[in-house]
Formats: structure tokens, C-alpha cells, sequence
């Protein structure tokens, strides 16, 4: 049996479906990502405003939008490219 | 904000506007470059000079009803120079410089693309006054980090800098976020699949 992560994480389908059609190279840097969050190794920053229960983390060209107000449990929201026509 | 080109020209403006709009801005640029981890006061102080918000607000409506598109590509250059400059110092700051054309970009397509929908995201100045005012210290904060770091004469002036840009890059981030949450109306869908560990998580990612 695997190691356990820290928290536990819920997935919503939107997170699902934006991940399934994301390239495979940066799946598998967001599911790195996912882990570090899950085993409480990195902080994302809160959202603001109407949003201020979310917070967000960079990946690469990619943003992780979640929730940890849970105790022990790390809610996904969605994953999003990032837009910025500066590379 | 959207940085208009003529004003991000810091030498050899063009218009009067311009000008005055550079006079007006550089005793702000004095101050940073005094102490870079200062620059929030120094951006309270700016947000208080009526005179200067003025210039500001007629200054970015000249760039948007003139050729915005020119207007864009010149501030591209303009953060290429930044970006140029901090790099020969052994500084990255590509991170924080693509948050800030991210969100420069998405208020630029939001008010020509659908002005109302932008009104209403900015509702948010109205509902949430304490963080909408931090949004505009954070926005003037990095505006005159990214011009003071074109005046910066020393590595240890331009690191500082660079710091200070990279923390409120973050913070614009958060609120850029947010508002195109708002924009596209986003609410939490509330059906989710659990996972306890990797294998789980892979499983349930679709992974394997």
C-alpha cells in the first residue's frame, strides 16, 4: 500500500476535464504540484473579494485554483492556462 | 493598469501630456530608488496627489482611444527593457512581468471587448472597498517599481528592487484572479471524486 498524502483531496469534474486536455508534460507537473499541496509542503495565495475561500498556485503555464479551510482536505477547483502574452 | 506608451517613454516624451505626466512622476521615482521596500507608501503617496491621478486617468484614456494596439506592443518593449536590464544584473524577473502583461492584458480586453461586463467585475470596488484599495496600491506600487528599475544605477538597487516586484506580482495575481472569476460568473460545481493518495490521485486524474 502507497504512502498516504497529509490531506485528503477532492477533485472536482471541471478540474477533470481541464486536466484531461492539458500536454502530458504538464500533467505531470500539476500532479506534482497537487502532491506538495496535499502533503502541505507549499501555500498557495488566497483569492479575493466573492472568491477569498480560494486560493491559487502557479504551474508553469498553468494555475491551480483550490481550497484548504477544510481541515485535512484540499478541495481542486479547476486548472487554467495562464493568459499572459509575455514569454 | 495599462502603462500608455508614451508615458513609459520616460525620456523624450512626445506630448505635453506626457510630459507633465513624467515631471509629475518623477519625484515618486526618487523616493523608490531611496529605498525600494518602501514603495507601497510611496504609492499611497501617489494615489493621494490629485494632480497626479489626474494626468493618470486622462493619460490612459489618450492611450486607449488612440492606437491601443501600438500602445501595447510599445509597453511589451518597454518590459522587454526591464526585463533586459534585470537580467544583466543575474536577476529573473519573467515570472512577475508575465503576471503584470496578464493582467494589464485582461483589463485592456475587457474594457474594449465588453465594456459593461467589465463594470460590473468592477463592482468589486464598491463590495470589497479595503481590497480594492489595496488593488490600486498594489497596481501603482508595481508601475513605479517597473519605471524605477529602468533608473537604477546599482546591482544592489535593481535586486531590491526585483524583490519587491516579484511579492506584489503575487499579490496582482490574486486579484487578477478574481476578477476573471467574476467576469465569467464562476461558481463551484460541487461534484467531486475523493483521492488518498498518489495512486489514487492518478487513478482519478486519469492518469494511468
Amino acid at each position: 500500500m502507497s504512502e498516504q498524502f497529509k490531506h485528503e483531496a477532492l477533485v472536482e469534474n471541471r478540474f477533470k476535464k481541464s486536466f484531461r486536455n492539458i500536454d502530458s508534460e504538464h500533467q505531470e507537473l500539476i500532479f506534482e504540484k497537487m502532491k506538495q499541496l496535499l502533503n502541505n509542503e507549499i501555500q498557495g495565495e488566497y483569492l479575493k473579494g466573492p472568491y477569498k475561500g480560494l486560493k491559487k498556485v502557479r504551474v508553469g503555464k498553468y494555475r491551480i485554483i483550490y481550497s484548504d479551510h477544510e481541515p485535512c482536505r484540499v478541495i481542486f477547483y479547476d486548472v487554467r492556462p495562464r493568459e499572459s502574452a509575455y514569454t | 493598469m495599462i502603462i500608455p506608451s508614451s508615458f513609459i517613454k520616460v525620456e523624450g516624451s512626445e506630448s505635453t501630456l506626457s510630459r507633465r505626466v513624467n515631471e509629475h512622476i518623477e519625484r515618486y521615482i526618487r523616493l523608490v530608488l531611496e529605498d525600494p521596500s518602501n514603495v507601497e507608501a510611496v504609492a499611497v503617496k501617489l494615489l493621494n496627489d490629485e494632480e497626479a491621478m489626474l494626468l493618470f486617468a486622462s493619460k490612459m484614456i489618450e492611450s486607449i482611444r488612440r492606437e491601443s494596439e501600438v500602445s501595447w506592443r510599445s509597453y511589451l518593449d518597454f518590459l522587454g527593457t526591464v526585463e533586459e536590464k534585470f537580467r544583466d544584473a543575474g536577476i529573473d524577473v519573467s515570472e512577475a512581468l508575465e503576471v503584470v502583461v496578464e493582467h494589464d492584458e485582461w483589463k485592456l480586453r475587457s474594457l474594449m471587448e465588453d465594456l459593461s461586463k467589465y463594470v460590473e467585475v468592477m463592482s468589486f470596488f464598491v463590495n470589497y472597498q479595503g481590497e480594492a484599495e489595496r488593488y490600486l496600491v498594489v497596481s501603482f506600487a508595481l508601475l513605479l517599481l517597473l519605471v524605477s528599475s529602468l533608473k537604477a544605477e546599482t546591482p544592489r538597487q535593481l535586486r531590491a528592487i526585483g524583490e519587491e516586484l516579484a511579492r506584489l506580482a503575487n499579490e496582482l495575481e490574486s486579484y487578477l484572479v478574481t476578477f476573471m472569476l467574476m467576469e465569467e460568473n464562476y461558481k463551484v460545481e460541487g461534484e467531486f471524486e475523493p483521492a488518498r493518495s498518489p495512486e489514487e490521485l492518478s487513478k482519478v486524474l486519469g492518469l494511468e
